[in-house]
């Protein structure tokens, strides 16, 4: 009778957990459905119309130049032996099986990606609740209302996650990696941290930033220089490795295709960043100094804003994911996916945030304009340039704003957390 | 020394030593092929060739008389083994039957055989380009990397066909055709324009200028108002027909496709009244001088009696020669009006090509084949395009519809892709395939138009860019010279019966449009883009540096 009262015990404890599991699973399933539904129902919508959208797909996670570099190297030429893949070998291998099957199986992989990335965001997110479930309370806060499976429905159901994924953007692959380092780094699974880490940044090159929050959240909160030293050496002997197998595999070719090519901005292909335009329209003489400063300011600030919110290393690394949204040479709406889906796991800062009516403005009217700007100038000719230049602008103000407001929310919030008092007087930055 | 004083005597002497040790070396001759095209219309195709024989000594290398000396001297620098150039301009129509000429792309063209490992034929070819580009006044130092590709099944025709072969079976590649230390290039300017600039120091490597002979009737205004021209040189290494040596042999050739009546001629007219100038004596260092007339109209009468009357190409071809006797000028009567062309005068094969899509960044080109012949024919179908035009080998579909209007998938037995490099190099697409009889067939891929810096689009960015002709080659057997034929391949026949004959096929050029920006924007682009970098710096710098306290009381 004893072992049955605990077990009966044990299930109302869990019940709360096993609701939201399910919760989770049907959430998932949906997301999963939906983009199947598209795939298999449209199919001509997402050939046609969404795979080739600037705004989803660079020339670096481009689906179909990804098919051009399996069909090269399937046919015994070199794909980085030309101006058209720019991909990491890792893509090469993971769809050169793919390549011989029918159409489905690729699509069910993009699904699986997409649900996986939702799931260890969910997974993010219980872990930051566990974690803060040990901290004392705040005074008149509701602790994470915010559920995890609601986590992954808002990643999975934001229409540009949705897009991304139907434009079988490889970013996707990229924030898989980005993801499961993250969730690895709050586990305090180094290993496998460092290791999503190294393949995000073959992948993508701006991930590398990562590895600054990840060296932290290894440290502990006693941040021990032995364990911080010890993850950014295996970080870099991964990279090594990789590099080392994707040379013996390809070449030595592959690094002036795909990292080389990222940090140039060799392709001028217009997508919603800051690069292309204005490279397109530099003048030479200065065109490789503004290279180093525009891929200096995205990439210096790793590891000082890791240490300011070395409080909450995972926070950092949101940051970052952020930063590289709006910085990086290609991004591509599927960034922003990230960030945005990221978000809800501070749903405590979300009262803190100053100008969320300003830029949720910015981001949407950046997100709206851009293809109707597009359309103006690329399909009818009665616009120009400077019309999807300007949308693309304001699309990346938009992203700052959000990035800082949220950067200032969570030092405001740290001040309520650590001097109660503070919500009573008028509090300034100095 | 003394050899070298003894030529300057020779040359000093004067033309017309026929029998002097220099002319036996060099041979000269000269012909021009007048030939009445269905529509009305004239073509007139001016050769003169001029054979050289090798020799390895010092002296003989630098003596020439005949043989223009910059050419001579340009190929022992460059290691050329064979050069082809053609300037043209203009479009051949299919109802004129087939081309005089090997190459009818309009703009310039030059393709070369040079000696030498690659990076030292790549060179050599850079050279090669500015020297001719200086000795016919013509665009071709543009001829680089970027637009210089190696095809490896097109050009096996050309001299060294027995070695090169197509046997090699690999796909893609880089290195290009690179057989017997030799490695051959083609370079193509599609926005060249050819005029009077060109002509004329093409005219000055004649023997005889255009002071006598045939080449005496070469008048610009009357070869530039033309609806078809091609002007152009090719240089080769060949076994001399007689004696057996080997020979370097030098050709060059103008044919132009002029309307009569454009010039207010009827139905009765002299080659002097059509050019405008006189007929002059044969060029006295030309050991042949002739004068072709073809009729290949029923109803064509000639005002004098040929010397000769023979077959070429299919037709009955009366034969002047300048040599035997003085002739003022040659005239051609025509019956009734023009009839329709009989339909066995249309090439065996021809091609065109189409950008298909809309819009601004994507699209497809599409090339349709058609095969008259009623057995399948082997072809090759080159198409180079620039690197700002991305073609997705992927897609490349060819699908072909036989007479019974039947379409089917048809498989290439080869094909051969080198993607291009931005800024390097261009893409080169080789597909062989064999066309099923009187078919026509659809080759149709995808590209995307790249995004060019604003300081490489041209002045009038809004206009687009040339982009030169693919290419079709295949081979017409000649077994009858009596059949439907190209000129040169008549030529060819004549000295080796029964061989193939490589024809080539050049499509439509078409402009690709590709998008620009706003030209006047660099600078709001640099400031704008600069302020919203600037923010992220000043935000993310407040953010590190900046820290939250209470105010006190007393402060406010």
């Amino acid at each position: 009778m004893a072992p049955k009262a605990a077990a009966a015990r044990a299930q109302r404890g869990s019940g709360a957990t096993s609701a939201e599991s399910g919760r989770l699973a049907w959430a998932l399933l949906a997301g999963s459905a939906l983009r199947l539904g598209i795939f298999l129902l449209f199919p001509g919508l997402v050939a046609h119309y969404l795979s080739g959208r600037v705004e989803l797909s660079t020339p670096v996670t481009s689906y179909k130049r990804l098919v051009e570099g399996l069909h090269l190297s399937a046919h015994g030429v070199s794909p980085y032996d030309g101006g058209v893949f720019h991909q990491s070998p890792l893509l090469l291998l993971l769809f050169q099986p793919l390549y011989y099957l029918p159409d489905v199986f690729t699509s069910a992989v993009y699904v699986a990606a997409d649900a996986l990335v939702a799931l260890t965001l969910a997974k993010i997110a219980t872990a930051r609740k566990a974690g803060a479930a040990q901290q004392p309370p705040v005074p008149g806060e509701t602790v994470f209302a915010c559920a995890p499976s609601t986590v992954a429905m808002l990643y999975l159901f934001n229409p540009l996650t949705v897009a991304t994924a139907l434009a079988k953007s490889t970013v996707i692959f990229s924030h898989l990696s980005v993801a499961g380092a993250l969730y690895f780094g709050v586990r305090r699974r180094v290993d496998l941290a460092v290791v999503c880490a190294a393949i995000a940044t073959h992948l993508s090159l701006y991930p590398a930033m990562l590895i600054a929050p990840l060296a932290l959240l290894a440290g502990g909160a006693q941040r021990r220089t032995g364990a911080i030293v010890a993850a950014a050496s295996k970080f870099v002997a991964a990279l090594v490795l990789l590099h080392v197998l994707c040379v013996a595999a390809y070449g030595a070719q592959y690094f002036a295709a795909t990292v080389d090519f990222t940090l140039r901005v060799a392709d001028l292909q217009p997508n919603v960043g800051l690069f292309w335009y204005f490279f397109i329209e530099i003048f030479d003489e200065f065109r490789s100094f503004f290279i180093v400063v525009f891929q200096l300011t995205a990439l210096a600030f790793a590891i000082p804003v890791s240490w300011r919110f070395r409080q909450d290393p995972l926070f950092a690394g949101t940051m970052l994911v952020g930063v590289i949204s709006a910085l990086k040479s290609y991004p591509a709406w599927g960034d922003l996916a990230l960030f945005l889906g990221l978000l809800p796991v501070f749903e405590d800062l979300l009262k803190y945030l100053q100008y969320t009516f300003l830029s949720a403005n910015l981001l949407l009217y950046g997100i709206g304009l851009a293809p109707v700007f597009w359309h103006l100038w690329i399909e009818q000719g009665s616009g120009n340039a400077n019309f999807f230049y300007a949308a693309t602008l304001v699309y990346v103000f938009g992203q700052i704003t959000l990035l800082f407001d949220l950067g200032t929310a969570m030092l405001r919030r740290d001040l309520d957390m650590r001097r109660p008092e503070a919500r009573a007087h008028v509090v300034v930055q100095e | 020394m003394r050899a070298l004083l003894w030529i300057a005597a020779l040359a000093a002497a004067g033309g017309g030593v026929a029998a002097s040790a220099g002319s036996r070396r060099e041979t000269f001759s000269e012909d021009l092929l007048v030939k009445p095209l269905p529509d009305g219309k004239v073509l007139l195709h001016f050769e003169f060739s001029v054979q050289r024989a090798l020799s390895t000594g010092i002296e003989g290398q630098h003596s020439y008389r005949l043989f223009p000396r910059q050419i001579g001297e340009i190929a022992l620098r460059y290691g050329v083994r064979e050069l082809q150039l053609a300037f043209t301009q203009g479009g051949w129509r299919d109802k004129w039957g087939y081309a005089p000429v090997a190459s009818q792309g309009a703009g310039a063209e030059i393709l070369a055989r040079i000696e030498g490992p690659p990076e030292e034929a790549a060179r050599q070819w850079k050279g090669l380009a500015n020297a001719l580009s200086g000795v016919f006044c013509a665009s071709l130092n543009f001829v680089g990397q970027e637009n210089t590709s190696s095809p490896r099944l097109t050009f096996a025709e050309t001299t060294n066909a027995d070695s090169n072969g197509s046997t090699s079976g690999s796909t893609g590649g880089s290195t290009g055709s690179n057989t017997g230390g030799s490695v051959l290039k083609h370079g193509y300017l599609p926005r060249e324009n050819v005029c009077t600039e060109n002509l004329t120091p093409w005219i000055k490597q004649l023997p005889c200028q255009s002071k006598s002979g045939i080449a005496a009737l070469l008048n610009p205004h009357r070869l530039f108002n033309m609806h078809f021209h091609s002007m152009g040189a090719s240089l080769a290494a060949a076994t001399d027909a007689t004696s057996g040596t080997p020979v370097l042999h030098y050709k060059q050739h103008v044919s132009v496709v002029l309307d009569p009546s454009t010039f207010g001629l009827g139905s009765n007219w002299t080659l002097g009244e059509l050019m405008d100038r006189d007929l002059a004596a044969a060029c006295p260092v030309a050991s042949q001088s002739t004068v072709r007339v073809v009729a290949s109209r029923p109803d064509l009468q000639t005002n004098s009696r040929p010397d000769s009357t023979g077959q070429v190409a299919g037709h009955t071809t009366h034969t002047f020669d300048l040599q035997k006797r003085r002739l003022d000028d040659i005239g051609l009567s025509f019956g009734s009006a023009a009839g329709p062309p009989p339909a066995s005068t249309l090439p065996a094969i021809s091609a065109h090509r189409y950008v298909t899509g809309h819009g601004g960044i994507s699209g497809g080109i599409e090339a349709i084949i058609v095969n008259r012949r009623a057995e399948p024919v082997r072809i090759v179908y080159l198409d180079v395009l620039p690197w700002y035009l991305r073609v997705y080998s992927h897609t490349l579909k060819v699908e072909s519809t036989a007479a019974g209007g039947r379409t089917a998938a048809l498989a290439p037995s080869r094909l051969l892709f080198t993607p291009a490099v931005d800024r390097g190099r261009p893409s080169s697409l080789e597909v062989e395939m064999y066309l099923p009889p009187n078919s026509h067939t659809t080759l149709r891929f995808d590209c995307e138009k790249g995004f060019l810096k604003y300081t490489e689009h041209p002045p009038d960015a809004n206009r687009g860019f040339n982009i030169g002709p693919a290419i079709v080659s295949y081979e017409l057997p000649v077994a009858d010279p009596a059949a439907s034929q190209p000129l040169f391949c008549a030529a060819a026949n004549g000295q080796a019966p029964g061989k193939a004959c490589a024809v080539r096929i050049y499509t439509e050029l078409f402009l690709a449009s590709l998008p620009t920006p706003d030209f006047s924007m660099p600078y709001n682009v640099v400031s704008l883009t600069c302020t919203v970098l600037a923010l992220f710096f000043g935000r993310v710098f407040n953010l590190l540096t900046r820290d939250f306290a209470i105010l006190k009381q007393a402060d406010i």
